[in-house]
Protein backbone atom coordinates (compact mmCIF):
# COMPACT_ATOMS: atom_id res chain seq x y z
CA UNK A 1 0.00 0.00 0.00
CA UNK A 2 1.52 3.37 -1.06
CA UNK A 3 1.09 6.94 -0.26
CA UNK A 4 0.48 8.95 -3.56
CA UNK A 5 2.54 11.91 -2.00
CA UNK A 6 5.76 12.48 -0.44
CA UNK A 7 7.48 14.16 2.18
CA UNK A 8 8.08 18.37 0.55
CA UNK A 9 5.47 17.82 -2.10
CA UNK A 10 2.23 20.86 -1.52
CA UNK A 11 -0.64 19.04 -3.29
CA UNK A 12 -2.81 21.47 -1.30
CA UNK A 13 -1.63 25.13 -1.55
CA UNK A 14 -0.89 26.18 1.57
CA UNK A 15 0.20 23.05 3.07
CA UNK A 16 3.89 20.56 2.70
CA UNK A 17 3.30 17.19 3.47
CA UNK A 18 5.75 15.98 5.93
CA UNK A 19 4.67 12.16 5.95
CA UNK A 20 1.65 9.75 5.40
CA UNK A 21 -0.20 8.74 8.56
CA UNK A 22 -2.53 6.05 7.49
CA UNK A 23 -4.53 4.80 4.56
CA UNK A 24 -8.34 3.94 5.12
CA UNK A 25 -11.61 3.42 3.25
CA UNK A 26 -12.25 6.91 2.42
CA UNK A 27 -8.92 7.99 1.68
CA UNK A 28 -5.22 8.79 2.63
CA UNK A 29 -4.09 10.75 5.90
CA UNK A 30 -0.85 12.56 5.53
CA UNK A 31 0.83 14.94 8.23
CA UNK A 32 1.18 18.50 7.08
CA UNK A 33 2.17 21.95 8.28
CA UNK A 34 0.88 25.10 7.36
CA UNK A 35 3.12 27.69 5.70
CA UNK A 36 3.10 29.47 9.08
CA UNK A 37 4.18 26.25 10.99
CA UNK A 38 0.48 24.36 11.99
CA UNK A 39 1.01 20.98 12.54
CA UNK A 40 -2.46 19.10 10.63
CA UNK A 41 -3.83 16.47 8.90
CA UNK A 42 -4.86 16.45 5.61
CA UNK A 43 -7.10 13.84 4.84
CA UNK A 44 -7.51 13.17 1.20
CA UNK A 45 -10.34 12.33 0.40
CA UNK A 46 -10.93 9.62 -2.78
CA UNK A 47 -14.25 8.32 -2.39
CA UNK A 48 -17.97 9.53 -1.98
CA UNK A 49 -16.80 13.02 -2.13
CA UNK A 50 -19.59 14.65 -1.93
CA UNK A 51 -21.51 12.41 0.53
CA UNK A 52 -18.37 13.08 3.07
CA UNK A 53 -17.71 16.32 2.53
CA UNK A 54 -21.55 17.08 3.48
CA UNK A 55 -20.93 15.04 6.96
CA UNK A 56 -17.60 16.86 7.52
CA UNK A 57 -19.24 20.68 6.80
CA UNK A 58 -22.29 19.53 9.47
CA UNK A 59 -19.13 19.02 11.66
CA UNK A 60 -17.18 21.90 10.79
CA UNK A 61 -17.60 24.13 13.60
CA UNK A 62 -17.82 21.33 16.84
CA UNK A 63 -15.73 21.91 19.56
CA UNK A 64 -14.59 19.84 22.37
CA UNK A 65 -11.96 18.15 23.65
CA UNK A 66 -12.57 14.76 23.15
CA UNK A 67 -13.08 15.38 19.61
CA UNK A 68 -10.32 15.29 17.35
CA UNK A 69 -10.72 19.15 15.35
CA UNK A 70 -11.71 19.79 12.05
CA UNK A 71 -10.28 23.12 10.67
CA UNK A 72 -11.15 23.04 7.51
CA UNK A 73 -12.50 21.89 4.13
CA UNK A 74 -10.26 22.64 0.94
CA UNK A 75 -9.69 21.52 -2.77
CA UNK A 76 -7.10 20.97 -4.90
CA UNK A 77 -6.31 22.53 -8.19
CA UNK A 78 -8.10 19.27 -9.59
CA UNK A 79 -11.02 19.93 -7.17
CA UNK A 80 -9.96 17.31 -5.18
CA UNK A 81 -11.26 17.80 -1.68
CA UNK A 82 -9.05 17.60 0.94
CA UNK A 83 -9.97 17.86 5.08
CA UNK A 84 -7.77 19.64 7.23
CA UNK A 85 -8.10 18.25 10.63
CA UNK A 86 -6.14 18.31 13.89
CA UNK A 87 -2.88 16.17 13.81
CA UNK A 88 -2.93 13.44 16.87
CA UNK A 89 0.46 12.60 17.38
CA UNK A 90 -0.59 9.41 19.22
CA UNK A 91 -1.61 5.92 18.59
CA UNK A 92 -5.49 4.94 17.62
CA UNK A 93 -7.20 2.44 20.69
CA UNK A 94 -7.17 0.07 18.25
CA UNK A 95 -3.43 -0.12 17.91
CA UNK A 96 -2.87 0.04 21.34
CA UNK A 97 -5.61 -2.54 22.26
CA UNK A 98 -3.13 -4.90 20.01
CA UNK A 99 -0.33 -3.71 21.13
CA UNK A 100 -1.66 -4.25 24.89
CA UNK A 101 -1.35 -7.86 23.90
CA UNK A 102 1.72 -7.87 21.40
CA UNK A 103 4.88 -8.93 22.90
CA UNK A 104 6.07 -6.39 20.36
CA UNK A 105 4.31 -3.38 22.48
CA UNK A 106 6.62 -0.77 23.85
CA UNK A 107 7.21 0.37 26.99
CA UNK A 108 5.16 3.18 27.03
CA UNK A 109 1.29 2.92 27.91
CA UNK A 110 -1.26 5.53 29.22
CA UNK A 111 -2.96 2.77 31.01
CA UNK A 112 -2.95 -0.96 31.06
CA UNK A 113 -5.70 -3.32 29.69
CA UNK A 114 -7.56 -4.87 32.64
CA UNK A 115 -7.15 -2.39 34.94
CA UNK A 116 -10.20 -0.24 35.65
CA UNK A 117 -8.74 2.21 37.38
CA UNK A 118 -6.61 3.34 34.40
CA UNK A 119 -9.08 2.02 32.07
CA UNK A 120 -11.98 4.00 33.11
CA UNK A 121 -10.64 7.60 33.45
CA UNK A 122 -9.52 7.34 29.48
CA UNK A 123 -12.98 5.79 29.14
CA UNK A 124 -14.80 8.68 30.96
CA UNK A 125 -13.16 10.67 28.07
CA UNK A 126 -14.74 9.40 25.15
CA UNK A 127 -18.15 9.75 27.23
CA UNK A 128 -17.84 13.08 26.75
CA UNK A 129 -17.10 13.35 23.32
CA UNK A 130 -19.48 11.46 22.16
CA UNK A 131 -22.19 13.24 24.75
CA UNK A 132 -21.34 16.44 23.25
CA UNK A 133 -22.00 14.86 19.69
CA UNK A 134 -25.11 13.67 20.77
CA UNK A 135 -25.78 16.75 22.55
CA UNK A 136 -25.71 18.46 18.99
CA UNK A 137 -27.91 15.98 17.37
CA UNK A 138 -25.25 13.88 15.84
CA UNK A 139 -25.12 10.20 15.74
CA UNK A 140 -21.63 8.99 15.06
CA UNK A 141 -22.49 5.74 13.81
CA UNK A 142 -19.32 4.35 13.12
CA UNK A 143 -17.75 4.19 17.05
CA UNK A 144 -14.98 1.77 17.06
CA UNK A 145 -11.39 1.82 18.86
CA UNK A 146 -10.24 2.56 15.04
CA UNK A 147 -11.82 5.65 15.07
CA UNK A 148 -10.82 6.59 19.01
CA UNK A 149 -7.28 8.24 19.32
CA UNK A 150 -4.92 8.13 22.42
CA UNK A 151 -3.10 11.74 22.62
CA UNK A 152 -0.57 12.13 25.49
CA UNK A 153 -3.34 11.21 27.99
CA UNK A 154 -6.12 12.54 25.86
CA UNK A 155 -8.87 10.85 24.24
CA UNK A 156 -10.54 11.85 21.25
CA UNK A 157 -12.89 10.49 18.68
CA UNK A 158 -12.01 10.84 15.15
CA UNK A 159 -14.21 10.08 11.67
CA UNK A 160 -17.55 11.68 13.39
CA UNK A 161 -18.58 13.78 10.35
CA UNK A 162 -18.29 10.63 8.02
CA UNK A 163 -20.65 7.74 9.90
CA UNK A 164 -23.58 8.05 7.66
CA UNK A 165 -22.25 6.49 4.71
CA UNK A 166 -19.90 3.91 6.40
CA UNK A 167 -22.55 2.69 8.16
CA UNK A 168 -24.52 2.18 4.76
CA UNK A 169 -22.11 1.03 3.35
CA UNK A 170 -21.40 -1.78 5.66
CA UNK A 171 -24.25 -3.08 5.80
CA UNK A 172 -24.19 -3.47 1.99
CA UNK A 173 -21.00 -5.16 2.74
CA UNK A 174 -19.29 -2.95 -0.11
CA UNK A 175 -16.18 -2.15 2.01
CA UNK A 176 -15.16 -2.58 5.41
CA UNK A 177 -13.50 -5.29 7.15
CA UNK A 178 -15.25 -8.38 9.27
CA UNK A 179 -13.83 -6.88 12.33
CA UNK A 180 -15.79 -3.44 12.46
CA UNK A 181 -19.12 -5.71 12.83
CA UNK A 182 -18.13 -5.96 16.26
CA UNK A 183 -19.38 -2.98 17.27
CA UNK A 184 -22.29 -3.09 15.23
CA UNK A 185 -26.15 -2.76 17.02
CA UNK A 186 -28.33 -5.16 16.37
CA UNK A 187 -30.85 -2.51 15.04
CA UNK A 188 -28.56 -0.85 12.06
CA UNK A 189 -29.36 -4.01 10.38
CA UNK A 190 -33.33 -3.00 10.21
CA UNK A 191 -32.20 1.01 9.18
CA UNK A 192 -32.02 2.43 12.96
CA UNK A 193 -29.83 4.93 13.53
CA UNK A 194 -30.60 6.73 16.78
CA UNK A 195 -28.02 7.63 19.02
CA UNK A 196 -28.43 3.95 21.28
CA UNK A 197 -26.44 2.47 18.25
CA UNK A 198 -23.55 4.68 20.11
CA UNK A 199 -24.33 3.92 23.50
CA UNK A 200 -24.19 -0.02 22.29
CA UNK A 201 -20.71 0.58 20.47
CA UNK A 202 -19.55 2.10 24.09
CA UNK A 203 -20.53 -0.76 25.68
CA UNK A 204 -18.61 -2.66 23.22
CA UNK A 205 -15.44 -0.56 23.58
CA UNK A 206 -15.83 -0.74 27.19
CA UNK A 207 -15.71 -4.41 27.28
CA UNK A 208 -12.99 -4.73 25.16
CA UNK A 209 -11.14 -2.13 26.88
CA UNK A 210 -11.28 -4.15 30.31
CA UNK A 211 -11.02 -8.13 28.90
CA UNK A 212 -9.08 -8.11 25.52
CA UNK A 213 -11.76 -9.32 23.57
CA UNK A 214 -15.03 -8.19 22.10
CA UNK A 215 -18.33 -9.90 23.97
CA UNK A 216 -19.55 -11.23 20.73
CA UNK A 217 -16.81 -12.85 18.10
CA UNK A 218 -17.29 -15.49 15.13
CA UNK A 219 -15.53 -16.67 12.71
CA UNK A 220 -17.68 -14.98 9.77
CA UNK A 221 -19.58 -11.58 9.32
CA UNK A 222 -23.29 -13.38 9.40
CA UNK A 223 -22.01 -15.57 13.06
CA UNK A 224 -21.25 -12.03 14.67
CA UNK A 225 -24.07 -10.36 13.65
CA UNK A 226 -26.18 -13.36 14.71
CA UNK A 227 -25.37 -13.17 18.14
CA UNK A 228 -25.65 -9.18 18.21
CA UNK A 229 -28.76 -10.63 17.70
CA UNK A 230 -29.40 -13.28 19.71
CA UNK A 231 -26.60 -14.11 22.25
CA UNK A 232 -26.23 -12.42 25.96
CA UNK A 233 -22.60 -11.12 26.43
CA UNK A 234 -20.72 -12.87 29.52
CA UNK A 235 -20.29 -11.01 31.61
CA UNK A 236 -18.76 -12.66 34.82
CA UNK A 237 -15.31 -11.31 34.38
CA UNK A 238 -16.14 -8.25 34.74
CA UNK A 239 -16.59 -6.15 38.02
CA UNK A 240 -19.97 -6.24 39.57
CA UNK A 241 -20.88 -2.78 38.82
CA UNK A 242 -19.44 -2.37 35.23
CA UNK A 243 -21.09 -5.68 34.16
CA UNK A 244 -24.26 -3.75 35.23
CA UNK A 245 -23.55 -0.91 32.83
CA UNK A 246 -21.90 -2.92 30.23
CA UNK A 247 -25.12 -5.29 29.99
CA UNK A 248 -27.62 -2.57 30.01
CA UNK A 249 -25.80 -0.74 26.96
CA UNK A 250 -25.67 -4.03 25.10
CA UNK A 251 -29.53 -4.34 25.67
CA UNK A 252 -30.84 -5.37 22.33
CA UNK A 253 -33.47 -3.52 22.48
CA UNK A 254 -32.27 0.22 21.87
CA UNK A 255 -34.97 1.70 23.76
CA UNK A 256 -33.65 -0.42 27.53
CA UNK A 257 -30.30 1.05 27.05
CA UNK B 1 27.05 22.00 14.21
CA UNK B 2 24.41 20.93 11.65
CA UNK B 3 20.86 20.34 13.00
CA UNK B 4 20.18 16.10 13.31
CA UNK B 5 18.34 15.13 10.00
CA UNK B 6 15.08 14.15 10.21
CA UNK B 7 13.46 10.61 8.96
CA UNK B 8 9.62 10.73 7.72
CA UNK B 9 8.74 7.39 7.51
CA UNK B 10 5.45 6.67 6.24
CA UNK B 11 2.62 5.52 8.31
CA UNK B 12 5.30 4.96 11.44
CA UNK B 13 6.66 8.41 12.83
CA UNK B 14 9.62 10.52 12.46
CA UNK B 15 13.06 10.64 13.94
CA UNK B 16 15.58 12.90 14.73
CA UNK B 17 18.78 11.29 13.36
CA UNK B 18 21.47 12.56 15.60
CA UNK B 19 24.49 11.84 13.60
CA UNK B 20 27.41 13.55 16.35
CA UNK B 21 29.49 13.02 18.81
CA UNK B 22 27.14 15.62 21.64
CA UNK B 23 23.49 16.01 21.33
CA UNK B 24 22.17 18.89 23.21
CA UNK B 25 18.51 18.84 24.79
CA UNK B 26 16.81 21.64 25.34
CA UNK B 27 13.41 24.23 25.33
CA UNK B 28 11.63 24.99 22.15
CA UNK B 29 11.27 28.33 21.20
CA UNK B 30 12.39 30.52 18.25
CA UNK B 31 16.23 30.86 18.41
CA UNK B 32 17.60 28.39 20.52
CA UNK B 33 20.06 26.53 18.63
CA UNK B 34 20.00 22.87 20.55
CA UNK B 35 19.95 19.60 18.23
CA UNK B 36 16.93 18.19 20.43
CA UNK B 37 13.86 20.79 21.28
CA UNK B 38 11.20 20.04 23.52
CA UNK B 39 8.14 22.25 24.35
CA UNK B 40 8.49 22.39 27.78
CA UNK B 41 9.36 24.15 31.17
CA UNK B 42 13.01 23.44 30.94
CA UNK B 43 16.09 25.01 30.46
CA UNK B 44 17.37 26.88 26.73
CA UNK B 45 19.99 24.10 27.31
CA UNK B 46 19.47 21.69 29.81
CA UNK B 47 21.63 18.60 29.19
CA UNK B 48 24.07 17.40 26.68
CA UNK B 49 24.30 13.51 25.22
CA UNK B 50 27.48 12.55 24.21
CA UNK B 51 29.17 9.54 23.09
CA UNK B 52 32.31 7.52 24.90
CA UNK B 53 33.32 4.82 23.09
CA UNK B 54 30.23 2.45 22.86
CA UNK B 55 28.50 4.04 25.58
CA UNK B 56 26.58 7.47 25.88
CA UNK B 57 27.45 9.98 29.09
CA UNK B 58 24.73 12.37 29.94
CA UNK B 59 25.71 15.82 31.54
CA UNK B 60 23.38 18.13 33.19
CA UNK B 61 23.21 21.59 33.14
CA UNK B 62 20.09 22.02 34.96
CA UNK B 63 18.51 19.88 37.79
CA UNK B 64 18.06 16.36 36.59
CA UNK B 65 17.45 12.43 37.93
CA UNK B 66 18.71 9.50 36.65
CA UNK B 67 16.39 6.58 37.14
CA UNK B 68 15.47 8.83 40.25
CA UNK B 69 18.63 9.30 41.52
CA UNK B 70 20.06 13.06 41.21
CA UNK B 71 22.81 13.71 38.57
CA UNK B 72 25.76 15.81 39.73
CA UNK B 73 27.84 14.72 37.97
CA UNK B 74 28.55 13.01 34.02
CA UNK B 75 26.51 9.72 34.25
CA UNK B 76 26.25 6.91 31.94
CA UNK B 77 23.40 5.79 30.30
CA UNK B 78 21.92 2.27 30.79
CA UNK B 79 19.32 0.62 27.93
CA UNK B 80 16.12 1.44 30.06
CA UNK B 81 17.10 4.26 32.12
CA UNK B 82 14.61 7.01 32.54
CA UNK B 83 16.34 10.68 32.37
CA UNK B 84 13.94 13.43 34.50
CA UNK B 85 14.18 16.89 33.79
CA UNK B 86 13.46 19.46 36.05
CA UNK B 87 11.31 17.31 37.73
CA UNK B 88 8.92 16.75 34.82
CA UNK B 89 9.95 15.56 31.43
CA UNK B 90 11.03 12.11 30.95
CA UNK B 91 13.34 10.67 28.48
CA UNK B 92 13.19 6.81 27.88
CA UNK B 93 16.84 5.66 26.80
CA UNK B 94 16.72 2.26 25.30
CA UNK B 95 20.02 0.41 23.34
CA UNK B 96 17.13 -2.31 21.20
CA UNK B 97 20.24 -4.40 20.66
CA UNK B 98 24.05 -5.09 22.09
CA UNK B 99 25.15 -5.30 18.38
CA UNK B 100 25.15 -1.88 17.77
CA UNK B 101 25.93 1.35 19.67
CA UNK B 102 22.78 3.36 18.56
CA UNK B 103 20.26 4.48 20.67
CA UNK B 104 16.54 5.67 20.63
CA UNK B 105 15.38 8.41 22.67
CA UNK B 106 12.11 9.22 23.46
CA UNK B 107 9.29 10.97 25.65
CA UNK B 108 7.57 9.53 28.03
CA UNK B 109 5.79 12.38 29.68
CA UNK B 110 3.22 14.37 28.67
CA UNK B 111 5.91 16.74 26.36
CA UNK B 112 6.47 16.90 22.80
CA UNK B 113 9.14 17.16 20.73
CA UNK B 114 9.72 20.50 18.51
CA UNK B 115 9.40 19.47 15.57
CA UNK B 116 6.82 16.63 15.83
CA UNK B 117 9.07 13.33 16.06
CA UNK B 118 8.43 9.62 17.48
CA UNK B 119 12.03 9.79 19.24
CA UNK B 120 15.39 11.07 18.48
CA UNK B 121 17.86 8.19 17.16
CA UNK B 122 21.15 8.44 18.52
CA UNK B 123 23.20 6.80 15.47
CA UNK B 124 26.17 4.65 16.16
CA UNK B 125 27.61 3.01 13.53
CA UNK B 126 24.77 1.19 11.99
CA UNK B 127 20.75 1.63 12.43
CA UNK B 128 18.08 -0.77 12.06
CA UNK B 129 15.14 0.29 10.65
CA UNK B 130 12.37 -2.63 10.79
CA UNK B 131 9.14 -4.26 12.25
CA UNK B 132 11.15 -6.15 15.12
CA UNK B 133 11.87 -5.27 18.86
CA UNK B 134 15.23 -5.04 17.78
CA UNK B 135 15.10 -2.03 15.78
CA UNK B 136 16.02 1.51 16.31
CA UNK B 137 13.00 2.66 14.27
CA UNK B 138 10.42 -0.28 15.18
CA UNK B 139 8.18 0.28 12.17
CA UNK B 140 4.81 -2.03 13.76
CA UNK B 141 2.06 -1.93 11.35
CA UNK B 142 -0.45 0.44 12.13
CA UNK B 143 -3.07 2.10 10.06
CA UNK B 144 -3.29 -0.09 7.51
CA UNK B 145 0.54 -0.56 6.45
CA UNK B 146 1.94 -4.09 6.53
CA UNK B 147 5.79 -3.48 7.60
CA UNK B 148 8.10 -6.74 6.00
CA UNK B 149 11.75 -6.61 5.95
CA UNK B 150 14.28 -3.98 6.90
CA UNK B 151 16.45 -1.19 6.37
CA UNK B 152 19.83 -1.01 7.54
CA UNK B 153 22.02 1.77 7.70
CA UNK B 154 26.00 1.99 8.17
CA UNK B 155 28.09 4.36 8.77
CA UNK B 156 30.79 5.20 6.02
CA UNK B 157 33.97 7.61 6.03
CA UNK B 158 31.70 10.72 5.18
CA UNK B 159 27.97 9.28 5.34
CA UNK B 160 26.02 6.90 4.98
CA UNK B 161 25.09 3.78 3.12
CA UNK B 162 21.45 2.40 3.38
CA UNK B 163 20.62 -1.54 2.96
CA UNK B 164 17.19 -2.74 2.29
CA UNK B 165 16.51 -6.60 3.34
CA UNK B 166 13.62 -8.35 2.11
CA UNK B 167 12.45 -5.05 0.70
CA UNK B 168 10.86 -6.21 -3.05
CA UNK B 169 9.95 -3.22 -5.22
CA UNK B 170 12.89 -1.28 -3.71
CA UNK B 171 13.14 2.22 -5.38
CA UNK B 172 15.71 4.72 -4.37
CA UNK B 173 14.19 8.66 -5.89
CA UNK B 174 13.50 6.98 -9.43
CA UNK B 175 16.28 4.12 -9.25
CA UNK B 176 15.39 0.78 -8.90
CA UNK B 177 17.88 -0.42 -6.19
CA UNK B 178 19.44 -3.82 -5.44
CA UNK B 179 22.74 -3.05 -3.81
CA UNK B 180 23.37 -0.39 -1.31
CA UNK B 181 23.19 2.96 -1.66
CA UNK B 182 24.24 6.11 -0.61
CA UNK B 183 21.79 7.77 1.95
CA UNK B 184 21.04 11.73 0.47
CA UNK B 185 18.63 14.46 2.15
CA UNK B 186 15.69 14.89 0.07
CA UNK B 187 16.03 11.25 -1.63
CA UNK B 188 12.27 9.25 -1.37
CA UNK B 189 13.15 5.15 -0.93
CA UNK B 190 10.19 3.10 -1.30
CA UNK B 191 9.86 -0.35 -1.62
CA UNK B 192 6.49 -2.60 -2.03
CA UNK B 193 5.01 -2.06 1.57
CA UNK B 194 7.40 0.78 2.94
CA UNK B 195 8.46 4.63 2.11
CA UNK B 196 10.33 7.28 3.91
CA UNK B 197 12.68 10.38 3.13
CA UNK B 198 15.49 11.52 4.88
CA UNK B 199 15.34 15.74 5.15
CA UNK B 200 17.50 18.37 6.71
CA UNK B 201 16.44 19.30 10.28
Amino acid sequence: MKFQYGNGQCPLEGYVIRRGIGIGGFGEVYFAESDSGKEVALKRIQKNLDVEIRGVRHCLNLRHPNLVAIYDIRYDQEQQGWIVMEFIEGESLREHLDRSTDPLAGPIHSYEQGKPERILPVFAQIIAGMTYLHDQGIVHRDLKPANIFLDKGLAKIGDYGLSKYISTSRRAGQTESVGTFHYMAPEIGKGEYGKEIDIYSLGIILYEMLTGTVPFDGQSTQEILLKHLTADPDLSMLPEGLAHVIGKSLAKNPTNR
Amino acid sequence: MPKPKILWIDGVGSYAMCDSDEVSIGQAFPGNDVDLAIRGDLSRRACIIGRKGEDHLVQAYQSMTLDGQPLERPAILRSGCILRIADRIELLYTRPTVLSGTARLELVSKHRWQPVLTAAILLGDSCIIGPTPDAHVVCLPPRGIDWAGRFVWFRQADGWICKGISCPGLIAGQTPISAPFTLETGLRVQSDVASWTLTEG
